[in-house]
């Protein structure tokens, strides 16, 4: 029993032993024999393909009428919401309010905008358009003279009281004419559309602001002014307020004149459709197996002369290539490449100079297995402006196309 | 209780004390053959009696000698300080349990177990160095971390032939884990590791012969060989950027380390063979000086056959291909009838001589130590404790200035008669 007594004894007292964990100081030694290495690799051989889509501006923070870098906007489509959950167009039969007037507001921030340069406001209880899809093709000999003209809009510049500075100008127009149409509950497919359309082929060119550019401040919008009584025994009184219905949906038929591309140039832009594929020798074997990318950079020599400064550029690997269902088309109704998005897709701006992204986590992926390597496309961020492009210098000597990859292998 | 209080007391203090050093960098790591004393309980001699007149406690064939069963437990402190560039390490660890059965002063059976060797080590490049990419600079420091080690369990036994001669063998089962980090680290800021992880076994046999030429003078030789040389299943995993330097592979920082886990396939699984065949012999010669006392010579010799060392990676890209020893050792037993308490004591004094001989380039590393060692005897069974102090200097050809190894070792044993039947009261 004493052997088992002692045993325990000792073993409390290494306890203490377990609890402290050796700490160590490096040793500094020359280790130019480890495994793990560090290179570089350049991959220059890129082949860009210009190709090109109908152009939908539908994600873009703005709508557009009027003519500008051979791109026509000739119309201007808006949708109203039915709200949710109160459904404010019910207060134009609503026997219990009586409304005093309708407007529709669209803003601009162009503080010089007057009445002669605006468009004629057009409606009609039809949907007309789909904000993701319509391009000008959809409307190719299409004419607003079936629709109820509305005229012209008042121009009211809104002004800062405090600060004496201007903060937009509305577009209001008139709605009184429709109080009976915009809330019929015989019609189950009532949509409440609006057109914008120049009264003639003038040369003016304006910019106003879409429901994609914030959330309600400067959305399109109805609002409906009404007042009601509020009685009480011996008096009668009435109270005014105003209900506001948000867009749903708008969107600026963009028509580019693409037989003018030239197609000897590399370049992008949202108005045209342009678009590039980009088609990048890698693959599992153009780095040792099992390197790890510490960077991998897309350097793309930029055309300043003709590129608009700040345009923002999005890289996105190609997931799916359906152009072989299309080819030889050169011109596509909708995007023939599904591309990865997020994590991989990348974007930047162009410098004066280059467009520079990394494409290290694709890469990285390609060398691991998980992608294959089909190429990318390039595409103009749609909240560049439509009007602009970028183009790509791609035959400067000493300064072509190339990825500078640094790995690190073992 | 006291000697456990004091023990208790002693080694709470000194494991606050840290170690590393060169050593642990070669091959399969620094073997604890190689690092002062096995035990507290024997001097520097492994074959020569210094546990006990006639036994010691890392030779079996003298195991049938003990009267009691022991248990012994030691526990070690390492430190090594090297001078250039300076720099102390250290680090305490159980050195040896062993569990020993004498039967009817005949035969024996022992078990015990201890770490084999020591593979812990941090290395970081002399100093940074400058990767020029694209016209950009980057400063990068290399640095090999390596943690884990070796362990072995050994069944053993003895037989005594006749009075003059007896055997021992020793079946020793190596197994271990290891995990090796090799990383760049760049501009101090974030750094790219390798992780390998590796899982070890092996087994090799002892031989021991005990040799009485007469009354005073014994001799006593061992071989070892390998039966199983080690082998490792390696886990290779891929290499990771670490954001934050934690040197984990982070699912969340506060963003993942580079690339995603998620996105990284199986790691890869290798078996790699013959990592370490040793051979070995040693051969002691011991002489009675008087009824407590003895002197013991001692030689051993060791070669790595191994051809497949280099599989692994070795931090110090080298490893030890010949060792050789000679031991000298004096030690005063105690006197089992003495009721005075310095008789109890045991002494133990020993010198040895080290060479070791590295494959490549041929360098070497020579080390010369001592030790003194002090054992108390207590309870009438002969319960023992020891310490052992062990100092060293360690020369590399091809490395400057020299390393001091220290050691200090304790050891309880704690002993019982077994097998015998005892009279119910």
């Amino acid at each position: 029993m004493k052997f088992f007594t002692h045993t325990l004894n000792i073993g409390v007292a290494i306890i203490p032993f377990f609890f402290w964990s050796c700490s160590e100081e490096p040793i500094s030694s020359d280790l130019t024999h480890s495994r793990l290495q560090l290179d570089t690799i350049t991959v220059s051989n890129l082949q860009f393909e210009n190709y090109l889509v109908y152009p939908n501006i539908g994600s873009n923070e703005k709508l557009f009428l009027g003519q500008k870098n051979n791109i026509d906007a000739p119309l201007t489509f808006i949708e109203m919401q039915t709200p949710y959950p109160v459904n404010y167009w019910g207060y134009l039969t609503d026997s219990n309010i009586t409304v005093d007037s309708v407007r529709l507001f669209v803003y601009s921030n162009d503080s010089l905008l007057n009445e002669q340069s605006t468009p004629n406001l057009y409606f009609s209880p039809d949907s007309q358009f789909d904000e993701n899809k319509s391009t000008y093709l959809d409307f190719d000999g299409f004419s607003l003279s079936s629709w109820e003209n509305l005229g012209l809009p008042r121009i009211v510049k809104d002004i800062d009281d405090s600060l004496n500075t201007f903060i937009n100008t509305s577009l209001v127009w008139s709605l009184d004419t429709l109080i009976n149409v915009l809330y019929d509950t015989s019609d189950t497919n009532l949509a409440r559309n609006f057109g914008l359309q120049f009264s003639d082929n003038s040369s003016n060119f304006i910019e106003l602001i879409s429901e994609e550019a914030s959330y309600q401040v400067t959305d399109p919008m109805v609002k409906i002014y009404y007042h009601f009584e509020v009685s009480s025994a011996d008096t009668t009184l009435y109270d005014t307020s105003f209900a506001t219905i948000y867009s749903s949906k708008d969107l600026s038929i963009i028509k580019p004149d693409q037989s003018l591309i030239d197609s000897s140039k590399i370049g992008l832009s949202n108005g045209i459709g342009l678009r590039t594929r980009l088609n990048i020798s890698f693959t599992t074997e153009t780095i040792p197996e099992g390197a790890l990318i510490k960077s991998a950079n897309l350097i793309i020599p930029v055309d300043s002369t003709l590129s608009d400064s700040g345009y923002k550029i999005i890289l996105d690997p190609i997931q799916v290539d359906s152009t072989f269902l299309l080819y030889p088309s050169f011109i596509f109704l909708s995007d023939p490449f599904i591309s990865f998005g997020t994590p991989y897709r990348i974007s930047n701006t162009i410098n004066n100079k280059n467009y520079i992204v990394s494409v290290k986590e694709y890469f990285q992926n390609i060398i691991l297995g998980n992608v294959k390597n089909i190429g990318f496309k390039i595409v103009s961020d749609t909240k560049n402006d439509p009007f602009q492009s970028a183009w790509f210098k791609l035959n400067e000597m000493g300064n072509r196309p190339h990825i500078k990859i640094i790995y690190a292998s073992y | 209780m006291l000697p456990i209080k004091i023990l208790f007391i002693v080694s709470f203090w000194i494991s606050l004390s840290f170690s590393q050093g060169r050593m642990n960098a070669f091959g399969i790591g620094n073997l604890y053959l190689n690092q002062g004393s096995e035990i507290a309980s024997s001097d520097l001699s492994i074959l020569a009696p210094s546990f006990q007149k006639n036994v010691s406690l890392t030779n079996p064939s003298t195991w049938h000698d003990l009267k009691y069963t022991f248990l012994s437990i030691s526990y070690s402190l390492n430190q090594v300080q090297i001078n250039t560039p300076s720099n102390i390490n250290g680090y305490s660890s159980l050195s040896n349990v062993s569990w020993i059965i004498p039967i009817k002063s005949k035969t024996s059976f022992g078990i015990s177990m201890a770490p084999y060797s020591d593979q812990r080590v941090q290395l970081t490049s002399k100093d940074t160095s400058t990767f020029i990419a694209y016209n950009d600079t980057l400063e990068v420091l290399q640095n090999i971390n390596r943690t884990g080690g070796l362990m072995s369990f050994k069944f053993s036994g003895s037989y005594k032939i006749n009075e003059k001669i007896s055997f021992g063998s020793t079946l020793n089962f190596l197994f271990g884990s290891s995990r090796t980090n090799e990383s760049i680290l760049f501009n101090s800021n974030s750094s790219i590791i390798q992780n390998t992880r590796r899982s070890y076994n092996g087994l090799l046999s002892q031989i021991y012969l005990s040799f009485k030429l007469s009354e005073r003078t014994s001799i006593y030789g061992s071989l070892m060989q390998t039966l199983k040389p080690l082998e490792s299943i390696s886990l290779k995993k891929g290499l990771f950027e670490d954001l934050n330097n934690n040197e984990y592979h982070d699912f969340y920082s506060p963003i993942y380390d580079f690339p995603n886990p998620d996105s990284l396939n199986i790691s890869e699984e290798i078996k790699l063979k013959e990592l370490h065949n040793p051979f070995s012999y040693s051969f002691s010669i011991s002489n009675n000086l008087n009824d407590r006392s003895k002197i013991s010579l001692e030689m051993h010799s060791y070669n790595e056959l191994s051809k497949n060392v280099e599989s692994i990676l070795l931090p110090l890209n080298n490893w030890i291909d010949k060792s050789s020893s000679q031991k000298i050792s004096y030690t005063r037993f105690a006197d089992d009838l003495s009721l005075n308490p310095f008789d109890k004591m045991i002494f133990r004094v020993g010198f040895i001589n080290k060479n070791h001989v590295l494959e490549k380039n041929k360098s070497e590393v020579s080390e010369v130590g001592f030790l003194i060692g002090i054992g108390f005897k207590f309870k009438p069974v002969g319960n023992q404790l020891d310490f052992g102090y062990y100092h060293g200097s360690r020369k590399y050809s091809n490395f400057d200035g020299t390393e001091l190894v220290q050691q200090i070792q304790i050891s309880t044993s704690l002993s019982d008669l077994w097998f015998v039947k005892r009279r119910q009261k």
